[in-house]
């Protein structure tokens, strides 16, 4: 298990290199001078000569590449050509927003799709079953911004009960945070749910036809053990991994949602970044976010390596 | 000691490639909902390309004496700020947002079933394509689209580019699998022993048999596709009005709450529509052809 | 009389159609008694099995009577069954591998049973299982009361197995299959468990499996199945010796033996078990029988004492050889 891992850990680090590269050329690509795209486009020349001495923009583009490396490993990710703040710290600012509504959405998602795919895979052939299959459905069909602005429109304009925008952290004032980020949390959980429900459904219907099943009902054991005892629990080592690695479409999604419940996350930050073509700062949310997203896959790998006890303690003794 | 064993493979016998396909046609006809969902694919499929012939009213006709006004018998869904009938402009945005799902996904297949293909047949090139995909899967989607209207400028081009990328992470990993799976089977190694070149054995053998599970796999990337235009013309980064996008329109349709709440709903109530149909038949598609799944 | 089933019948409701897995069988099994259940693949026996506590999928359909102890099992309700399953009547399964939880510990999965029908918990759930462990002769009992399936050998396994199926000390065990998926030198030691078992606490055995060897050397009395149909039933001996259904014949010839075979080679049945769909009038075993006539093929067998004193159901049971040529 020891060399899978390492091999794995090998394979991020080269990922995470190249992604770096694809980071740092992007930028060099576009057309025109890259000390104005750095600096902004109405720079005066002197804060372009500075750009250019800091980026080392005369020097060759490899030791660039190992200065702009090195700059980021220090945390000094440049500053914001639209704000005139380091990058570094409004990504520091903006990320525990979107944490928070991640987390949130993923508890969501967990919740619903686990409980519905385990209905749906107990009672099949039933009406419960039709409806957490037409349930899962919309959730993968439904776009999940358009979830959203309908959702804006029932509950906030129509019935005005919850905020149609702004974010409250939940460790200022934890009701006003869920009512400004339950709406939020559950369009952006939407597509996970779906998705686990569906993994959790088919992985249930697989298990409770196992030998080992078959072996726990022939002890007597009664509906439930058998269904959250023995089946969930093995269904459950499958499902998290698939769910883990969906993680990193929370991080997409999460940049639609914050954009239409204007939530001061990573993710309009990162938009509104685009939008203003401030490189800097889009070169530093594309690396926190390719490095976020290898991270996670990582973490899932494992995860898996260790919940699975097959996997852990390893080998029979035959 | 140990002693070579010969193994004999009957190449007459075996050049017969595995017929899981055509049982699979027959079982898909027999569900009702995947056949649901062909239909309203292929409703939605006529009326995107005779938008022209059924729409009402021309997609930028303006008049400006029936703004904003609610569904009715002129205009079925209703108009928006500048007049124009939303009917027709749903109707068109159908064909922009199929157009786009339909080159896209094609791209993505013309790019990643041959890169799947040959890292699957090729050890030495797998390690390379998984990398080459670990880091397209490393840039969310949006993240990636976004980028790229930024140097290429949003456009329809643009949009179906970035899904295009989006998409052939997905291709590379089926058609790799597909081929590792095919690459052991008696009939390869017939034709292998039968002389046949690597572009033979690739082309003629493993390709048609991996033809069923790409399907699949196109119908899943779809409806992503659709969605993926739609969210990024709402984000202003793809297709540009006056040109009717559902995305557009629903981009457009956020201010205007209060006034014209039904300017929201029906853009949207279409994509819904059209992902379900191709949903349900991707789902169906995906029953009929698993060998793992028994019957009910 | 422990056990007494009596005109069992199984139908399964299934995509293509209904299929009758058991016809009518009936058998009985008295206390203490290992009694064998044997055929070949496909002719029931395992769903008959299975059926004593309605252990089957729901699109089954079981007829019939099982009588156990003063009670009839099948009108119970799930709830009156899960009582009886694991303390009454037990199973250990074929495939030791497949049938034990991977996830869950050998302790935890022996500990279920003994909470489920004795309420223990914690220490005493320990001690016992220790207990159960070194019973069923598994070394460093204490070790595996924490290990997993997968770090086990199939033996220990299967051991295991027997061990949470006499947990609770029921008084039949049902073994389906109990060695065949294990090596030849590790079966010897699993039947032997079992013998050992009905020695010290008088469980009586409902052995099923195809392999004669395992007849021969652990069951009392044998019941003989063929397409879901009881053939013949006799004590251990008397069926080797003495047996009556050309069925059981073909059996036993079928069973490698150098000096036998060495000049004819094996002898196969010719043919195969048919499927069943509607139970027919008339001997199932007739397409492949040698002396099969319009009788056979017109009427159905009733299962009664036949030449050799035992119950058979054939309308020309073989004689009672004078010579006896054994092939044990």
């Amino acid at each position: 298990m020891g060399r899978y891992l390492a091999r794995r850990l090998l394979e991020s680090v080269i990922t995470f290199i190249l992604v770096t590269i694809v980071v740092f050329l992007g930028i060099r690509a576009l057309p025109g001078d890259p000390a104005r795209a750095l600096a902004g486009e109405e720079s005066d020349p002197a804060t372009l000569a500075q750009i250019r001495t800091k980026f080392g923009l005369d020097q060759p583009i490899w030791l660039q590449y190992i200065k702009y490396v090195n700059n980021a490993l220090h945390g000094d990710l440049g500053r914001s050509s639209r704000t005139g703040l380091d990058v570094s710290t409004s990504i520091r600012h903006a990320l525990p927003v979107t944490l928070q509504l991640a987390v949130f959405a993923i508890a969501i998602a967990a919740l619903i799709g686990v409980l519905a795919g385990v209905v749906a895979a107990v009672r099949r052939r039933t009406a419960a079953e039709w409806a957490a299959n037409g349930v899962a459905l919309l959730g993968l069909s439904v776009p999940s911004f358009w979830f959203g602005l309908m959702g804006i429109l029932l509950f906030a304009v129509a019935y005005p009960l919850l905020p149609a925008s702004g974010f409250v952290s939940v460790f200022d004032d934890p009701v006003q945070s869920f009512r400004h980020l339950l709406m939020p949390a559950i369009v952006l959980g939407s597509g996970l749910a779906a998705i686990i429900m569906r993994q959790t459904r088919s992985a249930m219907i697989e298990a409770m036809g196992t030998d080992y099943v078959r072996t726990a009902r022939a002890k007597g054991l009664g509906g439930g053990q058998v269904v959250f005892g023995h089946a969930l629990r093995n269904s459950l080592i499958v499902v998290t991994t698939i769910a883990g690695l969906q993680l990193g479409g929370l991080i997409s999604g999460a940049v639609i949602t914050e954009q239409i419940f204007v939530l001061p996350g990573f993710g309009k930050l990162t938009i509104d970044a685009v939008f203003t073509r401030d490189y800097p700062m889009i070169q530093g949310v594309t690396l926190v976010t390719a490095t976020a997203y290898i991270g996670i896959n990582l973490l899932v790998d494992l995860l898996y390596s260790v919940i699975d006890p097959r996997v852990r303690v390893g080998g029979a003794a035959l | 000691m140990s002693t070579i064993e010969l193994v004999t493979v009957d190449t007459a016998a075996a050049r017969v490639p595995v017929t899981r396909g055509r049982r699979g046609w027959v079982r898909l006809r027999r569900n009702p909902l995947a056949l649901g969902g062909l239909v309203v694919v292929v409703v939605a499929l006529l009326a995107a390309v005779l938008a022209g012939v059924i729409s009402p009213f021309p997609a930028d006709h303006t008049d400006f004496a029936s703004t904003l006004q609610p569904p009715s018998i002129h205009h079925w869904l209703g108009t928006d700020e500048l007049g124009r009938d939303q009917l027709s402009r749903v109707l068109y945005g159908l064909r922009v947002s199929l157009s786009v799902a339909v080159l896209a996904v094609g791209l993505s297949l013309v790019v990643g079933v041959p890169l799947g293909l040959l890292s699957g047949f090729y050890g030495f090139l797998d390690p390379v394509v998984s990398r080459f995909t670990d880091t397209l899967l490393s840039f969310p989607f949006l993240v990636l689209a976004v980028g790229l209207a930024a140097i290429l400028g949003p456009s329809l081009t643009t949009v179906t580019v970035a899904i295009a990328i989006a998409g052939v992470p997905g291709v590379i990993r089926v058609s790799r699998s597909e081929t590792l799976r095919l690459r052991g089977l008696d009939f390869v190694a017939a034709a292998v022993a039968d002389g046949a070149s690597d572009v033979v054995v690739l082309g003629r053998h493993i390709l048609p048999n991996a033809l069923n599970t790409l399907i699949v796999q196109a119908t899943v990337a779809a409806p992503a596709a659709i969605i993926g235009e739609a969210v990024l013309s709402f984000l202003g980064v793809g297709i540009q009005p006056p040109t009717p996008s559902l995305g557009v329109m629903l981009s457009a349709a956020q201010p205007l709450f209060r006034d014209g709440p039904w300017l929201a709903v029906f853009p949207g109530v279409a994509i819904v529509i059209l992902t379900l149909g191709l949903n349900l038949l991707g789902d169906g598609l995906r029953d009929a052809f698993d060998p793992k799944e028994s019957p009910r | 009389m422990l056990l007494t089933v009596k005109d069992l019948s199984v139908r399964f409701n299934t995509e293509d159609g209904p299929v009758l897995a058991v016809d009518e069988a009936s058998f009985e099994v008295a206390r203490g008694e290992v009694l064998a259940l044997v055929g070949e693949s496909g002719c029931g026996k395992s769903v008959t099995a299975m059926a004593l506590t309605k252990l089957l999928p729901r699109n089954a359909t079981i007829t019939g009577t099982v009588h156990f102890g003063d009670r009839s099992l099948l009108p119970l309700s799930e709830s009156g069954l899960r009582d009886v399953r694991g303390r009454e009547i037990a199973y250990v399964f074929q495939e030791p591998m497949t049938s034990l939880n991977p996830v869950l510990t050998v302790g935890r999965q022996i500990g279920e049973v003994l909470h489920r029908h004795q309420k223990l918990r914690g220490a005493a759930v320990q001690r016992r299982a220790t207990e159960l462990l070194e019973l069923v002769g598994i070394p460093l009992p204490q070790r595996r009361l924490g290990e997993y399936p997968h770090q086990l050998s199939g033996g220990m396994r299967q051991r295991v197995m027997i061990a949470m199926a006499v947990a609770c000390r029921p008084a039949l065990l049902v073994a389906d299959e109990p060695t065949t998926a294990l090596d030849v030198t590790v079966q010897a030691g699993i039947l032997d468990v079992l013998r050992d078992l009905r020695e010290q606490t008088g469980t009586a055995v409902l052995l099923i499996t195809h392999d004669l060897g395992v007849v021969a050397d652990s069951a009392d009395r044998v019941v003989v199945m063929y397409a879901g149909r009881t053939i013949e039933q006799a004590d251990t001996e008397a069926l080797f010796d003495r047996h009556s259904h050309p069925y059981t014949r073909g059996l036993l010839g079928a069973v490698p033996n150098p000096a036998r075979h060495a000049e004819g080679g094996l002898r196969e049945i010719p043919g195969r078990v048919p499927t069943l769909r509607e139970s027919p009038a008339a001997c199932t075993f007739a397409e492949r029988c040698g002396y099969a006539d319009d009788v056979c093929r017109q009427e159905r067998p009733l299962l009664l004492p036949g030449p050799a004193n035992h119950p058979v159901a054939c309308f020309h049971p073989l004689p009672v050889p004078s010579t006896v040529e054994t092939s044990r």
